[in-house]
């Protein structure tokens, strides 16, 4: 038996043209969620393979690759993700925000702003917005066809009546150029207000799910809320106790079994940068 | 002072070597090889190339060998094969009536044209564990038939046909659907939903089916023929214009009778549930029969209220691949999400507290 | 003798992809296009860059009368193994020139409302561009972009503001022009000027 020899970035080409024009239809209806024959992937279901598929097919051997998981370039997932690609498409890759020129991420925009000249592939497991309201796809179709959200927005209004706000706290949705009601993926609301208007171009793939969307440049996303409950991000009352920020995400570490806490960014390239340390 | 972790990389090379490591077991006792899993472990491979939906023994051995064991894990490395594989074409539709038979099976009938034949099959076996196989000891041959048994055994269910009480098998309607090129879409027709349990979890199948015949959306079935053999199978080259054998397969088909006592427009009549699979596999394609038929509620005017009788829930949850994808997720890192929940759970509870307070002040 | 199409597939599609992908996310943004393609003549190769970049034997293609050439026709079904069909309504994708542009662009395939995606991209060879025709706005666009394509008056521009007017459902259109490419989806909204 003879090991097979891959294509470049692993995919067959009838595959890649197969995804990229559903990126196109995706990119050209922004917002709506385009199916895809999804293809099995060397890696788990729901762990990344919508987002290595869109990555596969805008890739080419001059980019500069990024992955992050969770806001760091270290975590496993990220890391064996970086990995394939080195494998298979022999791209340079990156740690550094400003230099990725495609930036494959899972439940984090980076800090650091992004600029025309790159593009947002975000690994997505649930595409659909009204999943948890309603499980049938039939029915979810229908109501996108309709443009038909008032369950969302009354479900968004049971929290407020039980919690005094809305408590949605990551994979928060959106509605994108005043059209489809979206899910961002499963980033904290923290992070949404990025998504608005934001430079470059963000694909979205969820592969189990067989479903790509986009959100073209300079696009209006505007998170779902009331006149009288107006949309809010997390707030944090300490700063990062590395880089002393208070503007980034922060993540919660458990010191020792007394309860001691302490906060650190979640997007470790923003901290080092931060920090001066790179 | 913290210092983030760092090493992801090296982290998982040395988890690899350990995975490898302990695949490998104790190096004193010879390494398994691919044909002993692909000549003695066969309802494994079976299995396997089944729900791997690729029909290829000793790749499914390897997987098997490769996954330690773990099934859905060799399935899932089968598919991940699958994918890259040169796509030439479809084969023509297997003519499962001229298989070259080797057990076959009725419920229905006392006896049948061509006549019951048992076969390799555990049915009859008592269940206890046979210490002769813990060591080297070779089987008696079996018996077999003189002559070889006839190909092209008659259905039992097309012996019913005849009378007009089983119902007529669907016209054809063309190329059959291919959720492996065309993402699923609702409603499915019954060609995809077949590819669909064909592809589908055992278990998971197998649970479904088990529903039905406790209620859960009763078909009243009977198995009327189960036949396990080879059949050929043949392919037509584009520029050959005319079909060409290119290899047998063995294969396993259930045909399950179901009664329906008919409609405003069909009169009683018997009606059809269908299974086939890769290799030996009784269970599933039994499964896959039962499943199929429940399936058919909405088209033969049956009111929908079991699990097993729902389209959208049944085929979006068959398959293993995607199930154990989904839910061993969860393993990765999901900190970011969990940190936004601690902020909000934190000032709700801030938030109740507060106001106890103030209710305690007042009174 | 067929020309020889993409120098090496898997490296020129990821190339002229990007270009086609960048243009459709920026609308009315002229983008150059270097694939190394080679293809008959009048078909352009940046129009060839887009068939073999996206078309295949599950994308029935229309070529209109001055690109239905015999040799053109081998091209694509050599190189991309694509179905031609005779009406521009059956054909997922649609090559025309700017001078003989499908009759009414409201008749090609505009998808449904539940599947707005399955819609017809439709490929113009143009000469070029020159802004100053229309004003574009909507997703993609910081503002206001001015754009205008050679050899496509108000009647064409008339026809794209009501293919924009039926978003989400409508056409896609990427303007082929020597050496380079632009797009207009369906969800730009077009303004004329008063100049065009």
């Amino acid at each position: 038996m003879n090991a097979p020899a891959y294509n470049f970035a692993y995919l067959n080409e009838q595959t890649k043209r197969m995804i990229r024009r559903a990126i196109l239809k995706a990119i050209a209806i922004p917002g709506y969620q385009a199916p895809f024959a999804s293809r099995e992937m060397p890696m788990p279901y729901g762990w990344g393979t919508g987002g290595v598929q869109v990555t596969a097919s805008v890739l080419t051997p001059e980019d500069t690759l990024k992955v992050i998981d969770q806001g760091a370039d270290d975590t496993t997932n990220a890391v064996s993700i970086r990995k394939f690609f080195v494998k298979t498409a022999g791209v340079a890759t990156t740690e550094k925000t400003e230099e990725a020129s495609v930036i494959q991420t899972r439940h984090r925009i980076p800090e650091t702003p992004l600029t025309e000249d790159q593009i947002l592939v975000f690994q997505v497991p649930i595409p659909e917005p009204l999943r948890f309201l309603e499980p049938r796809e039939t029915e979810t179709r229908t109501m996108h066809a309709l443009e038909e959200y008032g369950v969302m927005h009354v479900k968004l209004y049971e929290d407020i009546a039980q919690y005094g706000e809305i408590a949605t706290t990551y994979a928060y949705p959106a509605r994108v150029a005043e059209r489809y009601v979206f899910d961002p993926s499963p980033i904290p609301k923290f992070d949404n207000p990025k998504l608005d208007g934001c430079p470059a171009l963000q694909l979205f793939g969820a592969g189990r799910e067989k479903r790509i969307y986009a959100v073209p440049p300079y696009t209006r996303v505007k998170s779902l809320d009331f006149e009288d409950h107006p949309f809010e991000v997390q707030r944090w009352d300490q700063s990062c106790a590395l880089c002393g920020t208070r503007e980034s995400f922060l993540d919660e570490i458990v010191m020792d079994d007394h309860g001691t806490r302490m906060f650190v960014c979640s997007d470790t390239d923003f901290c080092a940068k931060t920090r001066g340390e790179r | 002072m913290y210092v983030a972790v760092k090493g992801g990389e090296q982290a998982i090379d040395a988890a690899h070597r350990l995975l490898d490591e302990e695949r490998r077991g104790d190096r004193s006792v010879p390494s398994i090889t691919l044909e002993q899993i692909a000549g003695q472990l066969t309802l494994a491979v079976d299995r396997v190339m089944n729900e791997g939906s690729l029909y290829d023994r000793e790749l499914a051995a390897l997987a098997i060998k490769q996954a330690r064991g773990d099934l859905i894990e060799a399935i899932f490395l089968i598919r991940a094969a699958r994918t890259t594989l040169a796509r030439f074409g479809y084969a023509e539709p297997l003519d499962t009536q001229a298989m070259r038979v080797k057990r076959r099976v009725s419920a229905a009938f006392k006896d049948i044209p061509g006549g019951q034949i048992l076969g390799p099959t555990f049915d009859y076996t008592h269940r206890l564990l046979d210490f002769s196989l813990a060591g080297e000891s070779e089987p008696a041959e079996a018996a077999r038939a003189a002559s070889a048994l006839r190909s092209g055994m008659p259905r039992v269910l097309e012996m019913l046909g005849s009378e007009g009480l089983m119902e007529q098998p669907p016209p054809e309607t063309g190329e059959p659907a291919d959720l492996t090129q065309d993402p699923l879409n609702f409603p499915a027709g019954r060609d995809l939903r077949l590819q669909n349990l064909a592809r589908g979890d055992e278990g998971f199948l197998l649970a479904l089916a088990y529903s039905t015949q406790r209620g859960y959306g009763r078909t009243h079935p009977f198995a009327g023929e189960i036949r396990l053999g080879t059949v050929e199978v043949s392919f037509t080259p584009e520029e050959l214009g005319f079909s060409i054998v290119i290899g047998e397969i063995a294969v396993t088909e259930c045909e399950m009778i179901n009664q329906f006592k008919g409609s405003a427009t069909v009169k009683p009549q018997f009606t059809r549930g269908y299974g086939l699979g890769f290799g030996q596999c009784e269970r599933k394609v039994m499964s896959m029969a039962l499943v199929d038929r429940s399936l058919r509620a909405g088209e033969l005017g049956e009111e929908r209220v079991a699990p097993a009788q729902d389209e959208e829930f049944v085929l979006s949850h068959s398959d293993n691949v995607q199930a154990t994808g989904f839910v061993e997720h969860l393993k990765l890192p999901h900190y970011v999400d969990f940190q936004a929940e601690l902020v909000l759970l934190r000032r709700l509870r801030a938030g109740i507290e507060s106001a106890g307070d103030r209710l305690e002040a007042a009174e | 003798m067929t020309e020889r199409g993409f120098a090496d597939v898997a490296i020129e599609a990821a190339h002229a992809f990007r270009v086609i992908m960048q243009a459709m996310a920026r609308p009315g943004r002229v983008l150059d296009i270097g694939a190394d393609v080679r293809a008959p003549a009048p078909l352009l190769p940046s129009a060839a860059a887009v068939a073999l970049t996206l078309c295949d034997f599950q994308t029935p293609v229309w070529l209109s009368p001055q690109l239905d050439d015999e040799r053109i026709v081998h091209y694509l079904r050599f190189h991309a193994g694509a179905p031609l069909v005779a009406e521009p309504q059956a054909a997922q994708f649609i090559f025309a020139t700017s001078a003989d542009l499908p009759p009414q662009l409201g008749l090609l395939q505009q998808g449904t409302h539940d599947y707005p995606d399955r819609s017809a991209t439709l490929v113009i060879q143009v000469a070029g561009f020159v802004p100053g025709a229309v004003e574009l706005s909507g997703p993609g666009i910081r503002g206001r972009e001015s754009f205008g394509v050679v050899g496509l008056d108000g009647a064409f521009w008339m026809a794209m503001a009501e293919n924009h007017a039926r978003f989400p459902v409508g056409i896609d259109v990427i303007f082929a022009a020597p050496g380079q490419l632009a797009a207009v989806p369906r969800s730009t909204a077009i303004r004329m000027l008063e100049s065009a």
